[in-house]
């Protein structure tokens, strides 16, 4: 028990994670700027995204940054599949985000199939997810560049 | 001489056929259509007819170079003012048509009067005119009545003077009060409440947005002329400092209190109000250092400041006259009353009506090459040359005033260019009320023209007036485009040359604009949902950094949704209002107080005073 300082030092807490990046990876030449919109998930999804923000990612360190509109956005995320009265305003939100842009559509649970007509979808996540797979998935578009 | 009596048959034409509002309109156009032409018929070679009543007083009519010029300036605006007034006249009632077609007559015999009987008669045929002319629209007495206690005051302070003419010399004709000082100092204190000094202006917010716009431009631009009118004939009767002086000093202040109050404003029609007083303002005082320099024998500089008093004028009258006619059809085609609630009028009520605001506007700010901008440049230049005068004091003043004035140029293009952005250029739809408009459209686009090409065109104007000594060709110019402010060159600009750079420059940054193609125009991020009313950037968020800096002077108060500021030359009215309420409600509750036995007392003492004073007669 006396060695725990040692133990701490050696041992890991957090994962380490393992990324399919480009050829050279470096971590803070790019950098992302994501806008997020709440299109009518739940609280799961809601909470997994969010604690994105927590220092344990520490997603500043990767370049990425969330900013509170999508005109300085380069990349809108929509959690879960957007209800009716939703869309207009996703709609928008592409119309205001300046070129070149991606759009990154996230769902916790299956919903009627209908076609969105979104444009410049990069990324389609289903399924129950987590907030490191998220994660995973924004260093990948923040170190690749948007490829639209 | 033939036009002026067209011009007569006209006006009285048009008064007969009131019933037909549309003939009683097209019979004022053609009858101010013949005064402008008798206008510029008189301008070289001027008529003068006298009368001679029982020998005891003459009445005279007559045009020189000085009403030959107002009488062009303020009919070209009253024509435009006719022929906006077919189609908008039809919101309001018959009466109207035959009161402007009197208005128009009265006015041309105030600028053809030789005497003052005729003067003071149609004068007050004008007052009282335009006083039912603003009750044509309802509720509006209390302003009619501010108008009229306003108006008359200035109608007492004339007659006094004209009664010390005739107490003098018997005579009612205007030559007759030279070298009268007195005479000279209540026709001058008459004619500044005409011209909305400063404090004789307080009226003017209130009247203004309550008035038809037809009758506010009449009351912005002919009428306020009259006062200049009168300013002019006074200070070349009377050759006196102390006038000139007072008119400098008056004129800088009310420029610079009509400017200060309309950086503030937010009401549709009173933006321009205030602004009207700055212009009388910048007018006055040009008049007065022109006077100065021409008894001070500066004859260069007193020709020059002459010349300013004109231009100014000029841009006066077709910027305000344009000014007042676009708002008031926006306004009645919107139904409302503030600059935020009439956004977008380019997009949503009319091109024409768009540009007469963002023309007029421009040229209220100063904005090359409108004429605005070429009557502000000349008058800070004559207001540079104070070094010339020889006496200390008169330097000193006049270059106060340049601050003042200079002050107030800002002030007004800050004011203004609120006024432009927010209801000519923003954006925001709300329900359109359709008016008949091709006649307000035709009258909003000659005036905006006319705006442009006094401007650009200066020079000729120039050379007409007769001041083509004041032109020259430098610096690549050619001969007469070029506008000179002393002699020795002191200062020099062209609004021609500058007209030919701007069109060629604009038209590279047209090809630019056209030739890149990726611009987005978006509305700004609210959440994604559409605007609302109160969520847009509004006016008191432009005007509110003034408000609060200068709070001292606006009494700015901020309320918990709102903010108030307040005219505080309005102070002093108040003070009077609520003193002789006072006193009314003191004299009611003392003297008469509805008790029997006080009448009784009221008849028994007048009856025993009367007893008195026969008996000791």
């Amino acid at each position: 028990m006396l060695l725990w300082p040692f133990y701490g030092l050696s041992k890991h807490y957090s994962k380490k994670y393992k990324f399919k990046l480009h050829s050279k990876p470096n971590p803070f030449r790019r950098s992302l700027h994501v806008f997020v919109i709440d299109a009518g998930c739940d609280v799961e999804l809601l909470l997994e995204f969010y604690s994105l923000l927590s220092p344990k990612y520490n997603t500043h360190r990767w370049g990425i940054f969330f900013v509170n509109t999508p005109r300085s956005a380069d990349l809108l995320v929509i959690l879960s599949k957007p209800t009716p009265k939703m869309l207009p305003i996703v709609k928008e939100a592409i119309n205001q985000m300046p070129k070149p842009y991606g759009v990154m559509l996230i769902e916790n649970s299956s919903f009627d199939k209908y076609d969105l007509n979104l444009p410049n979808i990069v990324e389609h996540l289903k399924g129950d997810i987590e907030a490191e797979e998220i994660f995973k998935k924004l260093i990948e578009i923040a170190q690749g560049g948007l490829i639209c | 001489m033939l036009a002026f009596g067209l011009a007569i048959l006209f006006f009285c034409m048009g008064m007969a056929v009131y019933f037909n509002k549309t003939l009683s309109y097209i019979f004022g156009f053609l009858g101010a259509l013949c005064v402008v032409i008798l206008g510029f018929e008189s301008y070289h070679a001027g008529f003068s007819y006298q009368i001679d009543i029982y020998n005891i007083f003459k009445l005279g009519i007559g045009t020189d170079k000085l009403s030959s010029f107002f009488l062009i300036v303020a009919y070209i605006c009253f024509s435009a003012i006719a022929v906006y007034s077919i189609d908008f006249g039809k919101l309001f009632s018959k009466t109207m048509a035959f009161l402007i077609n009197l208005i128009m007559l009265s006015m041309l015999f105030i600028f053809c009067a030789k005497d003052a009987i005729t003067f003071l008669i149609a004068f007050e045929i004008a007052n009282i005119c335009l006083f039912f002319s603003i009750l044509e629209r309802v509720n509006s007495h209390n302003q009619a009545y501010r108008f009229l206690a306003f108006s008359e005051g200035s109608s007492v302070l004339l007659m006094i003077a004209f009664a010390i003419v005739f107490s003098a010399t018997g005579s009612f004709l205007f030559q007759a009060g030279q070298n009268n000082f007195l005479f000279a100092l209540f026709a001058f204190l008459g004619f500044i409440i005409k011209m909305d000094i400063v404090p004789t202006h307080v009226w003017i917010a209130q009247t203004y947005s309550k008035a038809p716009s037809n009758i506010a431009a009449i009351l912005s631009v002919p009428l306020t002329l009259v006062g200049t009118y009168g300013i002019f004939r006074i200070l070349s009767l009377e050759k006196s400092y102390t006038l000139a002086i007072l008119a400098i000093i008056l004129g800088s202040l009310s420029a610079f209190w009509g400017a200060l109050q309309s950086a503030r404003e937010t009401q549709l029609k009173t933006l321009p109000a205030y602004s009207t007083v700055e212009n009388n303002g910048m007018i006055l005082a040009s008049l007065g250092v022109s006077m100065l320099a021409q008894y001070s024998q500066l004859t260069v500089l007193s020709e020059f400041s002459y010349l300013t008093t004109l231009f100014l004028i000029i841009s006066h009258s077709f910027s305000k006259t344009t000014m007042f006619l676009s708002i008031g059809h926006a306004k009645e085609t919107l139904g409302k009353e503030t600059i935020d609630d009439v956004r977008g009028i380019l997009k949503n009520v009319s091109k024409s009506a768009g540009f007469g605001i963002l023309i007029s506007g421009l040229s209220f700010s100063a904005v090359p090459p409108l004429v605005g901008f070429v009557s502000e440049w000349m008058l800070l230049e004559s207001l540079f040359q104070s070094y010339k005068f020889s006496d200390a004091t008169f330097k000193l003043i006049i270059t106060f005033t340049g601050i003042l004035i200079a002050l107030a140029i800002g002030l007004s293009s800050f004011g203004i260019k609120k006024l432009i952005g927010f209801s000519s250029l923003g954006e925001f739809s709300s329900k359109i009320k359709k008016i008949p408009d091709f006649s307000i459209k035709l009258a909003e686009n000659t005036m905006s023209a006319l705006v442009v090409i006094s401007g650009i065109f200066s020079f000729v104007i120039l050379i007409y007036l007769g001041y083509g000594n004041l032109l020259n060709g430098l610096l690549g110019v050619f001969k007469p485009a070029l506008i000179v402010s002393s002699k020795p060159v002191f200062g020099v600009l062209s609004p021609f040359m500058f007209a030919v750079v701007f069109v060629f420059l604009l038209i590279v940054v047209l090809l630019l604009k056209f030739s890149n193609k990726d611009t987005k125009t978006t509305m700004p991020w609210v959440g994604g949902l559409a605007l609302k009313d109160n969520e847009l950037y509004n006016t008191r968020g432009y005007s509110f950094i003034v408000e609060y800096v200068l709070r001292g002077i606006y009494r700015t108060k901020e309320k918990k949704t709102y903010v108030e500021s307040y005219d505080i030359s309005n102070s002093i009215y108040d003070f009077l209002e609520r003193l002789f309420k006072k006193l009314s409600s003191t004299i009611s509750k003392i003297i008469m107080n509805g008790h029997l036995y006080y009448y009784v007392t009221y008849i028994v003492a007048i009856f025993i005073i009367a007893l008195f004073v026969f008996k000791f007669n």
